[in-house]
C-alpha cells in the first residue's frame, strides 16, 4: 500500500532518485581505444623515422607532430588502461586474474618509455601488453578473442572480441 | 541492502559514523547511495553493498559537505 502510494508520487516527479547499486556512469568499457592508441604510437615512431623531406624544417616539423601525438597517444594508453583497471576490476575479478595488477603497471612503465623515446621495440612491446589486457578483459566476460592483422599500417596482429550477433 | 526501486528516506544529521548508509552528492556520478567507513571530522570513504559496486578508490574520498543525509527507512518493491 505504502509502496503503491509512494510509486504513484515518484510517477508524478515528486521523489528524487539515487543510485546505489549501479556500475555508473555508464558501465560501458572496452579495451579497444586503449589497443587503437597503441598501434598508433608505432605508427607515429615509423613515421617519425622515415619522414623524408628535403626541406628541413618541414621535416623538423614533422617530427615535431609525430613527437607530440605520440605523447598523446601513449598518455591515451595509460587512461583508458587505468579506468577499466580501475572501475571495471572488482574484487572478483581481481582473484580469478591476479595477474592483473603486474600487467597494468607494465603497461604504465612501457607507455612511459614510448613517450620518452622513439624506440620501436617499445611501441611493439606495449601493444602486446595491451593485447594481453584485452584478452583477459573480454575472457572476463566468457567472449572469446581472436589475433588478426589491423587493415591499416602498421599493420600488426591485435586482439579482437569474437561476437555473436 | 537496498533493493531495485526502493524508496528511502533519508535524514539530515550532524554526526555520520562507519557503517551508515550515506545519500551523496558525488563530484562525478551524482546522487549514490553508499555504505561510509572511514569517517573523519572532514571527509570520509564509501564502499558499496554490492561486490559489482564501485570501487573506494575510484569514488575517492568525500568532503563532508557532500553528504546530504543517512538511511533511516526503507522500503522495497513489492515481490
Amino acid at each position: 500500500m505504502i509502496y503503491s502510494i509512494l510509486n504513484y508520487l515518484d510517477g508524478k516527479g515528486l521523489i528524487a532518485r539515487a543510485s546505489a547499486h549501479c556500475d555508473i556512469p555508464c558501465g560501458i568499457y572496452d579495451p579497444g581505444p586503449a589497443l587503437i592508441a597503441a598501434v598508433s604510437v608505432v605508427r607515429l615512431m615509423d613515421i617519425a623515422h622515415d619522414g623524408a623531406s628535403e626541406d628541413p624544417v618541414a621535416l623538423a616539423n614533422l617530427r615535431a607532430r609525430c613527437t607530440l601525438r605520440k605523447e598523446e597517444e601513449a598518455e591515451k594508453v595509460k587512461q583508458e588502461i587505468r579506468i577499466i583497471w580501475g572501475d571495471y576490476f572488482k574484487a572478483p575479478l581481481l582473484e580469478a586474474h591476479p595477474n592483473v595488477h603486474a600487467l597494468v603497471h607494465a603497461i604504465m612503465q612501457k607507455a612511459s618509455a614510448c613517450k620518452q623515446d622513439v624506440h620501436r621495440e617499445d611501441g611493439l612491446a606495449l601493444v602486446e601488453l595491451v593485447n594481453e589486457f584485452a584478452e583477459i578483459f573480454w575472457r572476463t566476460k566468457s567472449i572469446e578473442t581472436t589475433r588478426k592483422t589491423c587493415p591499416y599500417p602498421p599493420q600488426l596482429k591485435l586482439v579482437y572480441p569474437v561476437l555473436a550477433d | 541492502m537496498l533493493s531495485p526501486g526502493a524508496f528511502a528516506l533519508f535524514k539530515r544529521s550532524a554526526i555520520y559514523r562507519d557503517g551508515d548508509v550515506l545519500l551523496i552528492n558525488h563530484p562525478r556520478f551524482g546522487k549514490i547511495v553508499k555504505r561510509a567507513i572511514d569517517v573523519n571530522a572532514d571527509s570520509l570513504w564509501l564502499e558499496g553493498a554490492n561486490a559489482n559496486s564501485l570501487s573506494r578508490e575510484s569514488m575517492g574520498p568525500i568532503e563532508r559537505a557532500r553528504v546530504q543525509g543517512k538511511l533511516v527507512y526503507h522500503i522495497d518493491r513489492k515481490k
